[in-house]
């Protein structure tokens, strides 16, 4: 694979470049043909590039070519895979085909058909890229090339409004987390004289660690807008203005989760920054927290699946925060497939209810669309968490290694929140389950006629299900699984130094003392959080803290499957039969109390913002271009050239058309030239 | 330094190959003029043509790497005479493509064979130049050019403003001869020889001995630069320039403002660089005021021009200063016989804005005369909407503009580029020149940008006439590649061959060594 790892993105570029060039002429309808087969023969590239790293465990680079040759400053373009790299090529490319198949049917007879099918590929080649590759740089430059991707995918239907609007706010809120990742990367090379991965974190313990500590939070700032989170979440539930297809591919299962693929690949320079570590753990959990909370209460079926991806994503932080690198990534790998699935299905309710997204128009669907409600049902099982479904055993490893982990008092915070929040998990996500597929039918069905999607759009369901329900194996048994060998050779550098540098235990023994009253969280589970840790503290104390007892495990699986079974379960019992859309308002309201308006307006973040940057920058921006920009630069700007133009009429004038002025003017210079020279250079007249 | 002409050995013909085989057009020319048969006169005359400078060119391949000097020091094959040589052959051949049909069909058909002839004349005095040892040689060549350029000026001879724009030449031109040639007499006064090299050595060793300079050789240095400086078209020795360009048949134009001026550069780079090359602290301030002047006058003035042409002669006087800006940084010690120095660069940079200036700005005069077939005339208004009506001239012209400006990927973004780099690295004026040619870019934008515009934005005028034109668009279309190709890959090796041209320099050691 050493020679043939530039295939990879190759084959989705070559697509891109067909498609572009010849679809409006020539392909038109036929675009599908060129980039499905292309992306998948990157998926096939792919599970190699995954075997020989299973078999051999060795990363396989190849140099492609020298980009910036410029003094000290080399960039060269070389691809890197190594088993965190392969885990990311299969996701995005089983994914990306599989939304490649399904957009045949979802985008069938739209008049950016071949559009579609060039912007679709062209992502999966940034996205390819990104993860292969070997320097910060170019990593960066296919985080813009995502980010582009995104933008153009969003507003894909760019005569709509409100989804130009929202590309262009995607663009515009991930600029602010860009430029933090560039200031990173500037910093990165002041500190090292390079931007290479493993020279960088080679060199990562000599450095100072507030430098590392600013290095990281900047880096972190950039994963913040690309991973929605917060306070850059705003962008992602807008997002959703682009066809579903899109919102699956991009805004759940890849690009999204590339913040937190940063972070695990700086994973060297995180470790040795304790207190940037802390600033993820807070704001990944906080982030999981919030968008749970305000899924509970959206109707628009897109948005609340955008939520959800949001509240994943938390997860995943917090799991890189409190050291879970594993666990991380394995909640990327079975978030990837059953969001997917989810976005998937939700595009399949969209397109069979006729473009209805409301969910208070809907219900008791699965008679008319049974292969959707099957999928849509298992994806819902495993994004909640529920024992076998993938969900369950990432989340799970996730809450359960907040909750051991060395960076303590902050680890159990975030894994009590985290519980919390997978109770809400349950809760919405059974509330839409409910509200769509079962239940009374809350819309004319005189007007409206359900139907089952073609095959082209139900296959990939069904593909994405099996995966939904087994991937979640790989990680069986929780921090023995086969993910946890394969991916260690990657985080093994910095766990190493962890558990030589402190004794966790006793530390997190003291921090539990006063953490107990904590547990006071509105949850029924308190109790047994308590009992939990304690149990864990115990063990953790005989031996080293990744290596916990079973007992611990089956408590936590426990603790995580009772609280998404009562999220659940308070689902089933209050949305179960909901007959009028102004019932499902009455419910939410109930269920929420005195906050159902700040979860329905999602915390007031994008009227806060609204007040607090974009008016000013709106007002600034205003006396920039009025006064800065119009009263001076440009003034200064036109007189000039109105002052050149006004010289140059005078001047034309001095062609008189008269050969004898035209000599006299050589005479008169060669006068001039000569008086010069003798008075001033010569020593002819002193 | 007077030499026994019986001790040297007899002329070395086959350096003199460019030279000889152009002569030969010429003289096949005449005779064919005479008899070929009418239905097949035109086409003949200008494969012939065309032909010629190929071969000529191809003779080149004879010539390169000799560095040799013949006849007598009179004549000198070296990496200069290669390089420009190139130069003056392409811009002919180039300059045949866009005359062919518009010589034939337009202003009241005009004689091609004597067209042909004469345009063969001029490129052979500019040849004389480019290879020129001597004084005399470079007076000789100049002449031959200028005369036949005069006549080629005046050949839309119904016109009268192409008659009135030759008489205007002709008489500041020979004025100008006049002074140039009165310079060379003082310097021959002051260092007794007219040979480059031997002035070279006689000035080398005052420098040296005494550090201590005739008066009368600044004085022959200022004629001599405002006999060249006329003949490039400097300011202000410039005012001919609009008149004739303006007067002249187009493809006219579009020779006179690339070979004869490729002869006075040529002319100046052998005088002041080769033969006065010690005494350059007294040039090189002087060739930069003239060079700010020049592009500060040049694209200032160009801006208020309504008719194409002479727009087009405005900016081919602002090239002149950026090019003079190349000379200007012939600063620092230049490698001896051996590797390029950082003033073998300068003027380097100057050879190879030659090359990309030919290619371009006879480009932009092909498209105007492209138009004349079709029936425009010559105001900006006749460009309106020229990308609506015939979009690939509309790009070829872009094209030609964008690479006037000096933007990337063209071949004129390189080349200034080089003349930038050159002055900045040459001192405080270097830089200062630099800057100018950054600013006055910018000033020249308008101009061409505003053509561009023209053609995009405005709504077109009339229906054009249809007419078939296609060595024309052959020749237009070649330079296009060329200007976009060169640019984006060639550049690099052209500029490689440019920078040979200090071997020239190399023949002064063995003279040296022998006198």
């Amino acid at each position: 694979m050493e020679r043939w790892l530039f295939l990879i993105p190759l084959l989705p570029l070559l697509a891109f470049a067909v498609n572009i060039l010849l679809g409006r002429g020539v392909i038109r309808a036929n675009a599908h043909w060129v980039a499905a087969p292309a992306v998948f023969g990157s998926f096939l590239l792919a599970l190699l590039v995954l075997r020989q790293l299973y078999e051999t465990g060795e990363p396989i680079s190849q140099h492609l070519f020298t980009w910036i040759p410029a003094g000290d400053f080399v960039v060269d373009v070389n691809l890197y895979a190594d088993q965190l790299t392969a885990i990311m090529l299969v996701v995005v490319s089983s994914v990306g085909f599989l939304v490649h198949v399904y957009s045949v049917g979802y985008m069938h007879g739209d008049g950016g058909y071949y559009r579609f099918f060039s912007y679709l590929p062209l992502f999966v080649f940034s996205m390819l890229m990104l993860v292969l590759a070997d320097n910060f740089l170019l990593l960066f430059v296919f985080w813009e090339g995502v980010g582009l991707c995104s933008y153009l995918l969003i507003g894909f239907w760019f005569k709509r409004r409100s989804a130009a609007d929202a590309a262009k706010k995607a663009f515009i809120v991930n600029r602010v987390g860009d430029l933090g990742f560039g200031l990173g990367i500037m910093w990165i090379f002041a500190v090292f004289g390079t931007i290479s991965f493993q020279e960088v974190f080679s060199a990562a313990p000599e450095v100072a660690v507030g430098t590392l500590t600013g290095i990281a939070l900047l880096l972190f700032l950039g994963a913040c807008g690309k991973s929605a989170q917060f306070p850059l979440h705003v962008w992602l539930p807008d997002a959703m203005e682009g066809p579903t297809p899109v919102s699956a591919l991009i805004h759940a299962a890849t690009m999204v989760t590339a913040g937190i693929y940063l972070v695990a690949r700086a994973q060297p320079i995180f470790e040795l920054a304790p207190t940037a570590l802390v600033v993820v753990t807070i704001v990944g959990a906080f982030t999981a927290f919030m968008a749970a909370t305000i899924g509970m209460v959206q109707n628009d079926i897109k948005r609340v699946v955008a939520y959800s991806t949001l509240s994943q994503l938390g997860y995943m932080a917090f799991a890189l925060g409190v050291g879970a690198w594993v666990g991380a990534i394995f909640h990327l790998l079975t978030h990837a497939f059953f969001k997917a699935l989810l976005f998937l299905g939700s595009g399949s309710v969209i397109h069979g209810m006729h473009e209805e997204q409301d969910i208070r128009r809907m219900g008791g669907l699965r008679k008319y669309m049974p292969v959707t409600a099957g999928t849509f049902l298992i994806a819902a099982l495993a994004n909640a968490g529920v024992v076998p479904f993938a969900g369950f055993w990432s989340k799970d490893e996730i809450i359960l290694s907040a909750w051991v982990s060395e960076h303590q008092p902050i680890g159990q915070i975030a894994s009590v929140v985290g519980l919390v929040a997978a109770f809400f998990t349950g809760l919405y996500m059974f509330r839409l389950v409910f509200l769509v597929f079962f239940g009374p039918e809350r819309f004319d069905n005189t007007q409206v006629h359900p139907h089952e999607s073609p095959a082209s759009m139900s296959l990939p369901l069904v593909l994405l299900a099996v995966p939904s329900l087994l991937i979640g194996f790989v990680g069986f048994p929780p921090e023995e699984g086969p993910i946890h060998s394969f991916l260690e050779p990657v985080f093994a550098h910095g766990e190493e130094a962890d558990h030589s540098e402190e004794a966790p235990a006793e530390i997190a023994s003291l921090v539990f003392l006063q953490e107990e009253p904590a547990g006071e969280e509105h949850e029924p589970t308190g109790e047994q959080d308590a009992e939990a840790g304690g149990t864990a503290v115990d063990e953790g104390s005989g031996e080293e803290e990744h290596h916990v007892s079973t007992a611990t495990k089956l408590t936590f699986a426990i603790i995580s499957s009772v609280v998404a079974l009562a999220g659940i379960a308070v689902a089933a019992v209050n949305y179960r039969n909901v007959r009028t859309a102004e019932e499902v308002v009455a419910i939410d309201q109930r269920l929420t109390r005195g906050s159902y308006g700040l979860l329905f307006n999602k915390w007031w973040w994008d009227e806060l913002y609204d007040r607090v940057f974009v008016r000013p920058f709106r007002g600034l921006s205003d006396w920039l271009w009025r006064v800065v920009d119009e009263g001076i630069i440009d003034a200064a700007v036109n007189g000039l050239a109105a002052g050149i133009g006004g010289v140059s009429q005078r001047l034309r004038h001095v062609q008189t058309g008269l050969v004898a002025n035209y000599a006299l003017a050589i005479a008169l210079g060669m006068v001039v030239m000569v008086g010069i020279y003798l008075g001033f250079f010569s020593d002819l007249l002193r | 330094m007077l030499v026994d002409l019986s001790l040297l050995p007899s002329p070395d013909w086959l350096l003199a190959l460019p030279q000889l085989v152009v002569l030969a057009l010429a003289i096949v020319l005449l005779f064919a003029d005479a008899f070929t048969p009418r239905h097949t006169h035109s086409r003949v005359l200008t494969a012939l043509s065309l032909l010629g400078y190929g071969l000529a060119a191809a003779s080149l391949w004879f010539v390169d790497g000799k560095n040799q000097a013949t006849f007598w020091w009179l004549f000198r094959a070296d990496g200069l005479s290669v390089f420009l040589s190139l130069v003056i052959l392409v811009a002919a051949a180039l300059t045949v493509a866009s005359a062919a049909s518009y010589i034939d069909r337009l202003e009241g058909r005009m004689p091609i064979g004597e067209f042909y002839v004469l345009l063969a004349f001029s490129t052979l005095g500019a040849l004389f130049v480019a290879s020129a040892g001597d004084l005399v040689m470079i007076f000789i060549g100049i002449e031959l050019s200028s005369l036949a350029t005069y006549v080629l000026t005046a050949f839309a001879k119904r016109r009268t403003s192409a008659v009135e724009g030759a008489m205007k030449y002709f008489l500041l031109g020979i004025f100008a001869s006049a002074i140039l040639v009165y310079g060379m007499a003082w310097i021959y006064g002051a260092t007794g020889t007219t040979n480059l090299d031997g002035i070279a050595a006689s000035l080398q060793t005052s420098v040296q001995g005494t550090g201590f300079l005739e008066p009368s050789l600044l004085f022959a240095l200022l004629l001599l630069v405002v006999g060249l400086g006329f003949k490039m078209a400097a300011v202000p020795f410039h005012f001919w320039t609009p008149d004739a360009y303006d007067g002249a048949a187009t493809p006219v134009t579009a020779f006179m403002s690339v070979v004869p001026k490729a002869a006075a550069f040529a002319a100046t780079i052998r005088i002041l660089v080769q033969a006065m090359g010690p005494m350059r602290e007294e040039w090189l301030n002087l060739i930069a005021a003239l060079a700010l002047l020049t592009m500060a006058f040049g694209n200032v003035v160009a801006i208020s021009q309504r008719n194409v042409k002479r727009m087009l002669a405005y900016s081919s006087i602002a090239h002149t200063g950026y090019m003079m800006v190349g000379l200007a940084a012939y600063r620092t010690e230049s490698g001896f016989g051996g590797s390029a120095g950082a003033g073998d660069q300068a003027v380097a940079s100057l050879l190879f804005y030659l090359f990309a200036y030919a290619i371009m700005n006879i480009g932009a005069f092909a498209v105007v005369a492209w138009l004349q077939h079709r029936g425009r005339g010559l105001t900006l208004d006749d460009f309106s909407g020229l990308g609506a009506t015939q979009p690939l001239a509309a790009a070829a012209m872009t094209v030609f503009m964008i690479a006037l400006m000096g933007i990337p990927p063209t071949i004129g973004f390189y080349a200034k580029y080089r003349v930038i780099l050159a002055a900045i690295e040459s001192g405080p004026v270097g830089l200062f020149l630099a800057i100018a040619i950054v600013v006055l870019s910018a000033v020249s934008a308008f101009y061409y940008l505003r053509l561009v515009a023209v053609m995009y934005f405005n709504e077109p005028i009339r229906e054009p006439r249809q007419t078939s034109t296609p060595l024309l668009n052959a020749g237009i279309g070649a330079m296009a590649v060329a200007t976009i190709a060169g640019g984006l890959v060639f550049a690099p090796q052209i500029f490689d061959l440019a920078e040979r041209w200090y071997r020239a320099l190399s023949v002064v050691a063995q003279v040296g060594g022998g006198a």
